[in-house]
């Protein structure tokens, strides 16, 4: 196998606050090949975008990170400050939900996608102006727009506009963290065929946050399920939609098939106090003793990885009855 | 509780009660003149030493917190009950009257600071009583204003329309809903209110407009100083201690209750 | 913007002409007869009725207050704001020169502040919860404790009477400007200080700070082009609001320091019951300060494009 672009390994991030530590991020591992989209799914709340922010470095100041974050030959962690500025916008860009909060109210669109070409080319300010123009008629934005600012945009021109910015410096890796979640559901969809189009484009990597399983078919290689700050399935998109094998993915998987009435009853645990066992035992039907006692290790069979004490490597006949009796 | 606010508070009790007891924490008489005994250094009989006319410092310094207390929390619950009464009716009723005390505070807010209470005293006359009255016709609007705005946000709040549907008055709304929830930012503003009011009352009595002589009030004492600022400064540094140890022990308490009763978590970062 | 900026101009008249109201009704807080008080302090003993009837008929106070505030107001329209008292000067001269008195040492105090707390403030904000963030709230803190005319003494203790560096008190000397001004420079920046701080930790928060440094911008572009020019934005609203100061609020410190501007006359006026003039003192204080607040208006939305793109929908 050829070496990923982008590895985390055993991510550990732990919030400071006034009531105590939070721990947010528990042993979270993935992995993100050339050209590869790894989607992560979960209830909000459970530290997808934790997750994708301590990739670029920005958390807040009270946040404590430990693990591994392997960008090709580097490790992100142990870069200072301004080593790691090196990576964000030229290596790895983010795109975030809500773009209307996410743009500076106060400079034009024009400017502040220039703003990022500058940031990393050496290049005058007409230059970087000129490729403004370039990437907003790229990202699908008419020319008028690139002197207007942002609250004279519409929400999915805004996201165009946050597109273009994290595009600016052709980034090797597109974080979307929620791309699509503050927009009406036609914007959805054609901010989503856009990222699509300018992923094969630039044949860029993409680890793409969202609760939507739609999108999750539509874009992923690889899945990643995440809940109450642990990875509890990582598989790849066929296995995770025909075979999938924790209990939690099967849940989600339920939720969307139209068993409005099967909701996952209960509620994300709260991560001020954690629970022994397995995070997600008191919302699980196949919840046994050891369950409750113990928390699962991640085991890997046959390329995906699953934390469940039920894991065995092969759960089609399970799913199957699941499947039988859920319909 | 922060500990910001515990100081404040502590040294605010320790100045009350310091301003209730004053005739008994010092038996000497803060209005005696003794010319024979002027202008004394600190000594054991006189720990703060003697003014130009042989007054005892000590116990103008203690009779002057009562002073001071008392002036600025009559200012302050002057315009706590004005602000209170007129921001609820504008607040609650909304409409023409809205409006028109709305425009009131408006016109309150375009005059320059400190101008309005110095021309009102001027016209009353100079006194303590009469600085009161100018500051409170002054300051009652920034209490309005926000009382003003805590009802409009309450008033929309389900628990009201709870209270409505069950048949509630206007006033026992008032009463039972609004005025609780609407006090905590309220008594933030107060307690910068207060040091503000310490400030100005000390400041107006420097310049002759406050509190007369022989009255001990610190900002009187300070001026009356100013002449003797080569030989005995002491007569200007125990008054201006307290003043400042007031005005910051407000300021501390304004400070700590901030941030203790703001419910923001500080950081817009979603998780 | 202009349709903006008319609309706003065109809401002053009213508000004008209420403090106007106002400041001439002033008067009415006259405690007895103010007539019969003037000529008491004048005559320095009790006048007799003739005297008192002859003021009245001479200063229009027989009329009532309606005509006599409008009889004022058209005159001082034409720049006409009667005698002092006291002196019998022309109060409209004496404003004028005293207004370039006060606004000398305003601009002096105003530009220390602001050197001293948006340099100190910034670096506060950057260097949050560091040590020497500690130290300089804590400075800040007692700062706005510390009363301006009790700054002034201790400045005026060390450096004139102490060591004989400078002049404590008077008007002419170019040496006579320094402790006055350090005295507003220095306790006016420690509020300011605060704001700045607090302004750009609430910035620094924002997500489109995020946004910024995601784009791969070192710290001091996201601070100065991100950061700044949307936190300095309170800053400017108090720096502006502080020049209301100049007509009347420095009234303290220009009596300690004997520093012959608006703040002294105000007192003056206000200590020998000098009616004409405090009465126009808080019709022209009020109508520059007003002037003032549009002015602020206008740099807003300079500043913020999203001011009148507001207005123009509501």
């Amino acid at each position: 196998m050829r070496k990923p672009l982008l590895e985390v390994k055993d991510l550990q991030i732990k919030f400071e606050t006034k009531r105590g530590t939070i721990a947010v991020s528990d042993g979270v591992s993935f992995a993100i090949g050339e050209n590869e989209t790894l989607c992560l799914v979960g209830e909000s709340g459970c530290g997808k975008s934790v997750v994708a922010v301590s990739i670029m470095g920005l958390l807040p100041a009270h946040a404590r990170v430990a693990g591994e974050i392997r960008y090709r030959e580097a490790d992100l962690l142990q870069c200072s400050p301004g080593e790691w500025s090196r990576f964000r916008g030229r290596e790895i860009a983010m795109i975030f939900e809500q773009p209307m909060s996410c743009l500076n109210p106060v400079i034009s669109a024009g400017r502040q996608i220039a703003e990022a070409y500058a940031a990393n080319n050496r290049c005058s300010k007409r230059e970087a102006l000129a490729e403004a123009r370039r990437k907003l008629d790229e990202v699908g934005i008419p020319e008028n727009c690139f002197v207007k600012f942002p609250h004279e945009l519409s929400g999915g021109m805004q996201q165009r506009v946050m597109i273009a910015i994290a595009l600016a410096c052709r980034p090797n890796l597109l974080i979307a963290d929620e791309p699509t979640a503050a927009l009406d559901v036609t914007v959805q969809c054609q901010i989503l065929e856009l990222l699509h189009c300018l992923k094969d484009r630039y044949r860029m990597s993409m680890l793409l946050i969202t609760h939507d399983l739609g999108v999750v078919a539509e874009m992923a290689d690889t899945v990643g399920v995440m809940y109450a700050g642990t990875m509890m399935e990582l598989s790849g998109v066929e296995d995770f939609f025909y075979r999938p094998g924790h209990p939690y993915s099967r849940a989600l998987m339920n939720v969307v098939a139209g068993n409005a009435l099967s909701p996952i009853r209960g509620s994300v645990p709260h991560l001020l106090e954690p629970v022994p066992g397995c995070p997600f035992h008191a919302r699980c039907v196949d919840a046994v003793e050891q369950c409750r006692r113990a928390r699962p290790q991640p085991r890997i069979v046959n390329g995906r990885m699953e934390r469940c004490h039920h894991f065995t490597g092969d759960n089609s006949g399970r799913q199957l009855d699941q499947m039988v009796s859920s319909r | 509780m922060p500990k910001t606010v515990r100081i404040g508070a502590i040294i605010i009790i320790c100045l009350l009660v310091v301003a209730c007891l004053a005739p008994v924490l010092t038996p000497v008489n803060p209005l005696a003149v003794n010319m024979g005994e002027k202008l004394q250094g600190l000594s054991r009989q006189h720990p703060m030493g003697t003014d130009q006319l042989g007054r005892d410092v000590l116990s103008r310094v203690l009779y002057g917190a009562r002073t001071s207390m008392a002036a600025s929390f009559s200012v302050v619950i002057i315009c706590l009950a004005v602000g209170i009464a007129i921001g609820c009716i504008a607040g609650f009723y909304g409409g023409v009257i809205d409006e028109l005390l709305m425009r009131l505070v408006d016109i309150m807010m375009a005059f320059p600071p400190f101008i309005l209470p110095i021309a009102i005293t001027g016209i009353l006359g100079p006194s303590l009583t009469n600085i009161i009255i100018a500051l409170a016709l002054t300051s009652w609007v920034g209490y309005a204003r926000m009382v003003r705005s805590s009802v409009l946000t309450l008033k929309h709040l389900d628990f009201v329309a709870a209270a409505k549907a069950m048949g509630s008055s206007r006033s026992r709304i008032i009463r039972e809903h609004i005025v609780p929830n609407a006090v905590h930012p309220l008594v933030v503003y107060a307690a910068f209110n207060a040091s503000h009011t310490i400030l100005a009352i000390s400041g107006l009595s420097f310049i002759g407009l406050g509190a007369q002589p022989p009255t001990p009030e610190w900002g009187n004492m300070l001026s009356e100083a100013c002449s003797f600022m080569g030989s005995s400064p002491y007569l200007f540094i125990f008054p201006g201690l307290m003043i400042m140890l007031t005005v910051l022990a407000f300021n501390l308490l304004g400070d700590g209750l901030r941030d203790y009763l703001d419910p923001r978590l500080g950081t817009e970062v979603d998780l | 913007m202009p349709e903006y900026m008319l609309r706003r101009i065109m809401m002053l008249a009213p508000v004008l002409l209420i403090t106007s109201f106002i400041s001439y009704a002033l008067i009415c807080l006259c405690p007895g007869d103010p007539a019969r008080l003037v000529l008491e302090a004048q005559l320095q003993g009790t006048p007799s009725q003739a005297q008192v009837n002859d003021f009245r008929a001479d200063h229009g106070l027989n009329q009532p207050l309606m005509v006599q505030y409008v009889t004022w107001l058209k005159k001082a329209a034409l720049g006409d704001l009667g005698k002092s008292l006291k002196s019998g000067d022309d109060v409209w001269d004496d404003y004028r020169a005293r207004f370039v008195v006060s606004a000398k040492l305003f601009l002096a105090g105003e530009l220390i502040a602001v050197l001293i707390a948006l340099p100190l403030g910034i670096w506060s904000a950057v260097k949050a919860n560091s040590i020497i963030d500690n130290i300089l709230r804590v400075i800040a803190l007692g700062g706005v404790s510390l009363p301006g005319f009790l700054f002034g003494m201790l400045l005026i203790y060390v450096c004139a009477v102490r060591l004989h560096l400078l002049p404590a008190i008077g008007y002419g000397k170019p040496a006579n400007i320094v402790l006055p001004a350090l005295t507003l420079g220095i306790t006016g920046s420690m509020s300011l200080m605060r704001l700045t701080r607090t302004s750009l930790l609430e910035v620094l928060k924002l997500n489109y700070v995020r946004t910024a440094r995601a784009k791969g911008l070192r710290e001091r572009p996201v601070i100065t082009r991100h950061v700044l020019r949307n936190a300095l934005v309170p800053v400017i609203t108090a720096i502006g609001m502080h020049f209301g100061h100049i007509v009347g609020g420095m009234a303290i410190i220009e009596t300690l320091f004997a520093w012959p501007g608006l703040g002294m006359l105000l007192v003056d006026a206000a200590s020998t019951r000098d009616i004409p003039v405090i009465q126009s003192f808080v019709l022209l204080g009020s109508a520059f300060f007003v002037g003032i607040n549009l002015l602020i208006d206008l740099i807003y939305t300079l500043l913020d494009p999203r001011i009148s793109y507001r207005a123009k929908e509501g």
